[in-house]
């Protein structure tokens, strides 16, 4: 008895290990994967770990040296109040960041809750559904006024009033590729074998509807970020004078013909890491979805 | 690892496209700034000569903003303001000096002993309508003006319209004196005259006046269309401000609302629009560079700190003044404008062309960065780290910057600032409630005399507050005046009392840049676009 | 069918009615009243108080809210604060604007994104697959005003070839309307195109890996027939979500370009009538979009069912 418990932890083990390396292996084999991560990396250490060790203040105005273009000194220029904008892109990148993945996490998860609920159970469809439709046809604005002035302005509220915003678009596009994998036979194969209906969702429709929402959720990771800059600009979106990139591409737009520097650099930061998380996006697809796997090779 | 490379070639392109469209923005923007940069707007009203003019066209003006009505009494928005005098006239205005000149009136009088304004009436003046003017539709109008205007109501309380024959209106007041006759030409809500049946109602649903233009339409968010009003009866006289000949060159005028301020810049650019108001200070450089394209820098208002002076630590005299002590005025002035140009060092609270109230009185206390002594009233005041809130909106780009910057400023002297951002139209209800701000940012129009500002006298219990015995006393003084001489007496206290209760913390006086191409002749600014004289040349 | 588009137009009702509910108490909870902004910043508090009172917006929310429900169910939104107009006058003249805008880029964005996305995707990992994904991640990361401002720079300002900024309606002529709205549409169509690609090239591999494709392609079926009549259908549900999505978000008002370029539509009516607080404004357009948003969403659950048999809306 003994010795076949061992042998077969063993043969466990060694699995393990081989899917393992598979996976690794799998894993550098998907350059998309690769490169997007290397990119998210770096840009995270750039925007976390640099702000311990630069000594620019984001907050100091200098009113003299406004719109400096880049130099030695400010290597991405001085913006309207003469504050350095290399500092306030590294912050203001924190700050995006943090808020663009919460808002992106928050209403990615509930709206695979929900659009997978919805396409399984025909009566809960009606009833969530016509919730997505007054949700959607909330102006955000509104939404983010009301809830800023009513629980007070702060980054966390920014990020209630975003997801809330956004949930209902993951849930219609999850829903429509739920109800396709739904009507499949394995699908109704599994029914008939008595899986329960958790089992199902958690683990056969879900995972299906990975690619649309990878997609999806990028999207609305850039869309958060430039939302938060429109709503920062009505006073509903990250308080003043704490940086953004939103609203340090709003600034820039005021001065677009003065300071190119003030758009162009949170611009490219902002492309960076969106190309970045799109490529990881794709990449994860690739990985997660075995047949596409095979397909390539 | 092709894939990588060229999305990574795409990036690149992306980058460059991106600074070439930046740098293209910043050659334009070389230097060269003389064009009509001088801020005094009476220098300019000789300019309008009569050389040949051309008629006809349509004038497109892009405008900042959209009206919240077109009824000159029903705000004091000065998007309004700007409209409105293009349709209404009032019976007196202003000329370039600040001087009461006729408008509607042939001419008037103060009666010092009846307590009387006699206004005779302009004969052959005719409404848009197609009526002639008469002095009932004048009593009416001005009945209407002396119940909805802000300043007819607390300047002229108990005021009286009658009219003793067809061609004079009487005003009856409690008691004459020296601003009255400068709330008549008041700017902000004309008095404009307009058909009795109109005026009578309580509401204005159509606007019929005398002025050079006639309302044609109003697309809500898009445009206000006006045009030439052939019957114009012009009063006489070399243009001078809003005063003298008015005459009309062109068809039609239409204000397309613009609120967003790199398309009026554009627009100008392109020649799409002739003429746009408002325009930010950071474009100054590039249009300026533009040979067709005209600058008109117009001192035209002042913006300043406001505190809450009925609960918090503000209501200490001594914390106001740490704070007139503390601030660096220069660094807030350019963060808010950029150039000199653009606003005036200026504590007064007149202009030096208004030479009846002009007053270096009080100025000492002005942009002192004087660290020690903030400290020391600090200290006196006992303040123990209360939180001081300054709310403020985006709205105004300059008044925001006030702030942003005196956040930064009053946190080094060791005040716990903090700074709340909200939109224009919660700013205007919180800053109604004592207890959740101890600071907001503003700015007026200026005015004809010092009383007029809101921020001053404790009777129209204006955001902030003020409540100063010296203050109030010397606008009554001022206002009972029997003299010029006697109204600058009591100006000087005023002034030196502003400085020391310090109930706001004025910063200064900004410019209003007004562009337009340089085949349009005659524009000129005073307290707002002069719409008429202009004319479109090839 | 008939049964179920019934049913479905019947559940706007219960969906109005939580709108309504909601967005009452968000205008009510939102500080900023219209009073003031009328009377302007200089105005004094009396003067204020007196407006409020006449436009009754000191009576209590309940009472508020009977006195406009009451006027809803007789189908009348009111009148903005503002404009001398309806609300249902006001959302009809702000709506062609954007009506034209919306349906200029869509389909800008679909002539460009649908047959870059399938070509993405039948020819996966080449030159052309990468270029095209590339330039959609860029076209997605590129935010939509700096587009816009990007474009005017070039088209308007250096070339002189479009106009800056404005809206011309179509009875000034085709040539006029289109002019103005080019710049825009593809402004906002960049975005979307971006999307749709994305979205179309993994529906399509998602497709390209089932069984029914493969047994297709041995049985010799010709590669065009097996991409447009299996592949594609198949591929074309995530793909219309995405299109009627969009759509949705263009149709309600794409608020940044809209003000960019100066056009009196949705987007800037509602940013309008939020700053000034035309409640009347903000509650009945929102009522409004919430029905163009179920019977839009109900057009594209239809269409699920035309393209693909197997769904059956109306099952129980």
């Amino acid at each position: 008895m003994q010795q076949v418990s061992i042998n077969t932890k063993d043969l466990k083990k060694r699995m393990y290990a081989e899917q393992r390396s598979l996976w690794i292996k799998r894993f550098f084999y998907n350059k998309m994967l690769v490169f997007g991560s290397l990119l998210l990396i770096l840009l995270g250490f750039l925007v976390l770990i640099l702000p311990f060790f630069i000594k620019s203040d984001p907050l100091v105005m200098d009113t003299v040296n406004r719109f400096k273009a880049p130099s030695s000194e400010h290597w991405f220029g001085t913006d309207s109040y003469g504050r350095d904008v290399f500092s306030r892109v590294i912050y203001g990148g924190r700050v995006s960041i943090i808020i663009g993945l919460a808002v992106t996490l928050i209403s990615g998860f509930f709206g695979l809750v929900i659009g997978v609920c919805s396409a399984y159970y025909r009566s809960l469809d009606h009833i969530l559904m016509r919730f997505c439709d007054g949700l959607m046809a909330f102006p955000a604005i509104l939404l983010a006024i009301a809830i800023m002035a009513t629980m007070g302005p702060n980054s966390f509220n920014v990020v209630i009033a975003l997801s809330i915003v956004f949930t209902p678009y993951v849930a219609r596009v999850v829903r429509s590729s739920a109800i396709v994998i739904k009507e499949q036979t394995y699908i109704e194969a599994l029914k008939s074998q008595g899986a329960s209906a958790w089992r199902i969702l958690a683990l056969h429709i879900a995972p299906n509807t990975i690619s649309p929402l990878i997609i999806q959720c990028t999207f609305i990771f850039a869309d958060t970020i430039l939302t938060e800059a429109a709503l920062s600009f009505l006073g509903a979106g990250i308080p003043a004078p704490e940086p953004s990139w939103g609203n340090i591409l709003y600034d820039g737009k005021l001065a677009i013909f003065n300071a190119w520097w003030m758009t162009a650099f949170p611009g490219v930061a902002l492309l960076l890491t969106v190309l970045g998380l799109n490529l990881f996006g794709d990449g994860l697809r690739d990985l997660l979805d075995p047949h596409t796997n095979k397909a390539k090779k | 690892m092709r894939n990588l490379k060229s999305i990574l070639l795409l990036v690149v392109l992306s980058v460059i496209a991106l600074i070439i469209v930046g740098c293209s923005g910043q050659e334009n923007g070389s230097t060269n700034t003389d064009s009509n940069s001088n801020p005094n707007p009476s220098n300019n009203s000789g300019e309008t000569d009569t050389t040949a003019r051309t008629e006809g066209g349509v004038l497109e003006f892009a405008f900042n903003a959209q009206p919240p009505t077109l009824d000159p009494l029903a705000t004091t928005a000065t998007a309004t303001r700007d409209f409105a005098r293009t349709m209404f006239e009032g019976l007196v205005t202003f000329d370039s000096n600040y001087q009461i000149q006729p408008l509607l009136a042939e001419s008037f009088e103060v009666n010092q002993e009846e307590n009387q304004v006699i206004f005779k009436i302009r004969k052959g003046v005719k409404f848009h309508n197609g009526k002639d003017l008469t002095v009932d539709d004048v009593v009416a109008s001005m009945e209407r003006w002396a119940t909805k205007s802000a300043q007819a109501k607390s300047f002229l309380p108990g005021i009286t319209f009658s009219a003793p024959d067809d061609e004079t209106v009487v005003a009856q007041l409690e008691k004459t004196g020296f601003v009255d006759m400068y709330i008549f030409a008041d700017q902000t809500q004309i008095a404009a005259i307009m058909p009795k049946e109109i005026a009578q109602q309580e509401e204005v649903k159509e606007y019929i006046g005398t002025g050079p233009y006639k309302f044609v339409e109003w697309k809500q968010d898009q445009y206000i269309l006006v045009e030439k009003f052939d019957e114009y009866v012009s009063p006489e006289g070399e243009p001078d401000g809003l005063a003298g000949k008015r005459e009309v060159f062109v068809d039609q005028i239409k204000f397309n609302i613009v609120p967003d301020s790199i398309t009026r810049v554009t627009g100008l650019q392109t020649g799409e629009y002739h003429v746009g108001n408002f325009i930010p200070y950071d474009s100054f450089q590039m249009l300026d560079s533009d040979p067709n394209v005209e600058m008109k820098i117009v001192e035209s208002s002042m913006g300043g700190l406001v505190f809450n002076k009925a609960k918090g630590v503000f209501s200490d005299i001594k914390m106001r003044q740490a704070v007139a002590a503390a601030l660096d005025i220069d660094a807030i002035n350019f963060a808010a404008y950029g150039d000199e140009k653009f606003f005036s060092k200026s504590p007064q609270l007149m202009l030096e062309s208004q030479i009846d109230w002009y007053t270096d009185a009080g100025s000492e206390n002005y942009n002192q960065k004087n660290i020690e002594k903030a400290k020391q009233l600090i200290e006196e005041a006992g303040y123990n780290g209360e939180v001081i809130r300054i709310i403020t909106s985006r709205e105004y780009e300059d008044y925001y910057a006030f702030c942003v910057v005196a956040h930064e400023q009053l946190k080094a002297i060791g005040l716990n600032v903090e700074l709340e951002v909200y939109d224009w139209a919660t700013v205007l209800e919180k800053r109604q409630n004592p207890d959740i701000y101890e600071i907001f940012a503003s700015g007026w129009a200026l005015r004809p005399t010092p009383v007029q500002y809101p921020f001053l006298d404790s009777a129209g219990a204006w955001p902030g507050w003020t409540n100063s015995e010296e203050i109030d006393s010397a606008i009554f003084n001022i206002r009972n005046a029997q003299s010029a001489e006697e109204a600058k007496e009591h100006t000087v206290k005023l002034q030196t009392a502003f400085w020391d209760y310090v109930p706001i913390i004025k910063m200064g006086n900004s410019m209003e840049i007004s562009s337009y191409r340089s085949n349009v002749q005659g524009f000129d600014y005073f307290i707002g676009p002069v719409l008429w004289n202009v004319s479109i040349e090839k | 069918m008939i049964n179920y588009v019934f049913k479905r137009i019947l559940s706007v009702i219960p969906v109005l009615l939580i709108v309504a509910v909601v967005v009452f108490s968000i205008t009510y909870l939102t500080p900023g009243d219209p009073a003031r902004v009328i009377l302007g910043a200089d105005a004094t508090e009396t003067e204020v108080i007196e407006l409020q009172e006449k436009m009754g917006l000191n009576d209590s929310p309940i009472e508020q809210f009977t006195r406009w429900f009451g006027n809803l169910l007789q189908g009348d939104l009111g009148d903005s604060y503002f404009m001398n107009k309806s609300v249902m006058a006001a959302f009809a003249d702000h709506f062609m604007p954007t009506l034209s805008l919306a349906l200029m880029a869509q389909l800008i964005a679909i002539l460009i994104a649908l047959p870059l996305g399938i070509f993405a995707a039948v020819r996966r990992g080449s030159v052309l697959d990468q270029t095209v994904m590339g330039i959609s991640l860029i076209g997605i990361s590129v935010p939509s005003f700096l587009l816009a401002l990007i474009l005017v720079l070039i088209f308007s300002v250096n070339l002189g070839l479009l106009p800056v900024a404005g809206y011309q309606p179509l009875t000034a002529g085709l040539d006029m309307h289109l002019r103005y709205l080019l710049m825009p549409a593809v402004a906002l169509g960049a975005m979307q195109a971006a999307l749709i690609t994305r979205m179309t090239r993994s529906a399509m591999l998602e497709v390209f890996n089932n069984n029914y494709i493969k047994t297709a392609h041995s049985k010799g079926v010709k590669e065009k027939k097996v991409l447009f009549k299996h592949a594609l259908r198949n591929a074309a549900l995530p793909i219309l979500t995405v299109i009627g999505q969009t759509f949705g978000v263009l149709i309600t008002g794409a608020a940044v370009v809209e003000t960019v370029f100066n056009i009196p539509g949705i987007g800037q009516l509602i940013i309008n009538s939020v700053e000034r607080r035309d409640f009347p404004v903000i509650q009945g357009v929102v009522l409004l979009i919430s029905i163009t948003y179920v019977l839009l969403n109900l057009i594209i659950d239809l269409l699920y069912g035309v393209l693909d048999p197997r769904i059956r809306l109306d099952k129980k």
